[in-house]
């Protein structure tokens, strides 16, 4: 599929100033948001891989990040001029428990929102019923729950069950992640996937949204 | 030999008579073997005290990590923290937004608040005998819980004076709790830089942003006791700088090759780790564990500097079972004849 390569270069490198000036190119005289959306995709793609081999760390991955977001910013403003929205789902997320290590959900959140999801943040702790409250509230698309003890996993069940109840369940697509949780119990639970990390969480956010 | 004498052995280069055994057991599992919640520990230091000392007798490792109480972790660094009804202290919110919330960052005095009677207690009650550790957050980690784990992280290539203004103010607080440790009579201080792993930050930004510091303070502190440096998750690609900073004994976690590591850094440094403590630890067997603790010996108990441990804190969720089964295999294998 087309990107733009100057786009993705400059992502990949975390270089906001030329990431703008790729962008505001591309946006003249009539911007093509398909493509820059998929720039972005792209870039973060490869920002994933480099730190999955161990050439990124987290700091690289939160510059590419930033960057996106301002692309991001960038392209709402252009939007908005003419009605526009840019969207590529909302969601909800939260953890099911509290832990000091809730690192990768934030991570997570930075990510999303530099992908161009529209994302709700609960935080930790986060009983059911707010969970449920939300996905209603905001129309999710997507709700990701995190859980990172093996004693509190079972309290995703406790959603799944509190959207079903509500005539929810087929309104929303439900991913699994952290430490506690695997492909396994992410079935037995009922949900629609499960996600490793960053990188697979966003591959199969855009795979359910074919 | 006595716990304290094997440990001090390997310390001082000797072969004892056997591999020491010292898990990190601290408020983290303690408080299960007492049969109380972790957050009445964290909330009433006499509690903490109790529970490091019946985990000790009930497992009878070599030696014990005293915690400090009153929710230590959070609660000096300004930061609000949820305890109640919680196995770890939660942070809530950041306590520096911006450079100008920098004065918010001040240094707490160690004593109050009964923060140090646990490690008082323990002390008393079994350091003629045990091997005893206090911890200290590293001034990085420091400044990543004040700032937020995320800005920190996105602030290194954005606003990297920033960073090294929190984490110069932040060396202030680890040398203060460190000299109240010493004071209080443990045996070495454990210095936590867990976020300087290489699961977080390059190797590069490793010699930025953690190591100066780490050196600074093991200095200061190995004027009067031993210093252990514990780096969670994945330290190989800097274990050779750990070695260098002055650090006594490196903490490994299970990510790392316990063996490469013995052989890059074993003659330098005492290793001490590193079984998982979720994968074997919380959700491995009996078995598990014990076949575990002979992979341990046999990459790194050849020729002594070694301390059998799990690679981070043993979580609540731990079986007590499977933590009598590390200390009992660590007998069964770690004799030297």
């Amino acid at each position: 599929m087309k990107v733009i390569p100057e786009l993705v270069e400059a992502l990949v490198a975390g270089d906001r100033e030329a990431c703008i000036r790729a962008v505001k190119k591309a946006l003249e005289p009539e911007g093509d948001y398909e493509l820059i959306l998929r720039s972005l995709a792209e870039g973060m793609d490869i920002v994933g891989s480099k730190y999955e081999s161990g050439e990124y760390f987290i700091p690289e991955m939160l510059r590419s990040a930033r960057a996106a977001n301002a692309v991001m910013e960038q392209l709402r403003a252009s939007m908005n001029g003419r009605g526009e929205r840019v969207r590529a789902g909302t969601v909800v997320i939260g953890t099911v428990s509290g832990d000091i290590h809730d690192v990768g959900k934030n991570l997570l959140v930075t990510f999303l929102r530099a992908s161009g999801y529209t994302v709700h943040d609960l935080g930790v702790d986060v009983p059911a019923e707010r969970f449920v409250q939300e996905v209603e509230e905001k129309q999710a698309d997507f709700l990701l729950m995190s859980a990172l003890t093996t004693a509190t996993r079972y309290a995703m069940k406790e959603v799944i069950a509190l959207l079903e109840e509500r005539g929810l369940r087929s309104r929303v697509k439900v991913l699994v992640g952290g430490v506690s949780v695997n492909e396994k119990f992410a079935r037995e639970l009922g949900a629609d996937g499960y996600a490793k990390d960053v990188r697979s969480t966003i591959s199969l956010l855009r795979k359910l949204s074919e | 030999m006595s716990p304290r004498e094997r440990v001090e052995a390997v310390l001082s280069g000797e072969l004892p008579d056997t591999v020491p055994v010292l898990p990190v057991v601290d408020g983290y599992h303690a408080p299960k073997v007492l049969g109380v919640p972790n957050w009445e520990c964290f909330k009433n230091p006499e509690k903490m005290a109790e529970a490091i000392l019946s985990a000790l007798r009930r497992y009878g490792y070599d030696g014990a990590v005293a915690e400090m109480g009153i929710g230590y972790s959070g609660k000096v660094l300004g930061c609000r923290v949820e305890i109640e009804g919680k196995d770890v202290p939660l942070f809530v919110g950041n306590l520096i937004n911006s450079p100008e919330d920098l004065d918010k960052l001040t240094v707490p005095d160690p004593w109050e608040e009964d923060k140090l009677l646990p490690v008082e207690r323990v002390v008393k009650a079994a350091g003629d005998t045990h091997y005893i550790l206090g911890a200290v957050r590293a001034p990085f980690e420091i400044a990543c819980i004040v700032r937020g784990y995320v800005s920190l992280l996105g602030d290194i290539y954005d606003s990297p004076d920033f960073v090294h203004s929190i984490i110069k103010k932040a060396e202030k607080i680890t040398l203060e709790f460190g000299k109240a440790l010493i004071e209080a009579g443990v045996d070495a201080i454990v210095l936590r830089d867990s976020l300087a792993s290489s699961s977080v930050i390059s190797p590069g930004h490793y010699d930025e942003f953690a190591r100066p510091y780490e050196e600074r303070v093991i200095r200061e502190f190995s004027r009067k006791v031993k210093v252990v440096l514990h780096i969670c998750r994945n330290a190989a690609p800097i274990i050779e700088k750990m070695a260098d900073t002055g650090a006594h004994v490196l903490e490994i976690d299970s990510p790392v090759n316990l063996a490469e590591a013995k052989q890059k850094v074993g003659k330098r440094v005492v290793l001490k780790g590193n079984i998982d403590s979720v994968e074997v630890l919380e959700r491995g067997s009996r078995e598990g564990v014990a076949a575990a603790v002979e992979a341990c010996m046999e990459a790194a108990k050849q020729g002594g500097g070694y301390i059998l441990s799990s690679g981070d804190s043993v979580p609540r969720a731990a079986p007590i079972e499977n933590v009598e089964a590390l200390v009992k295999a660590g007998r069964k294998y770690g004799g030297y004849s």
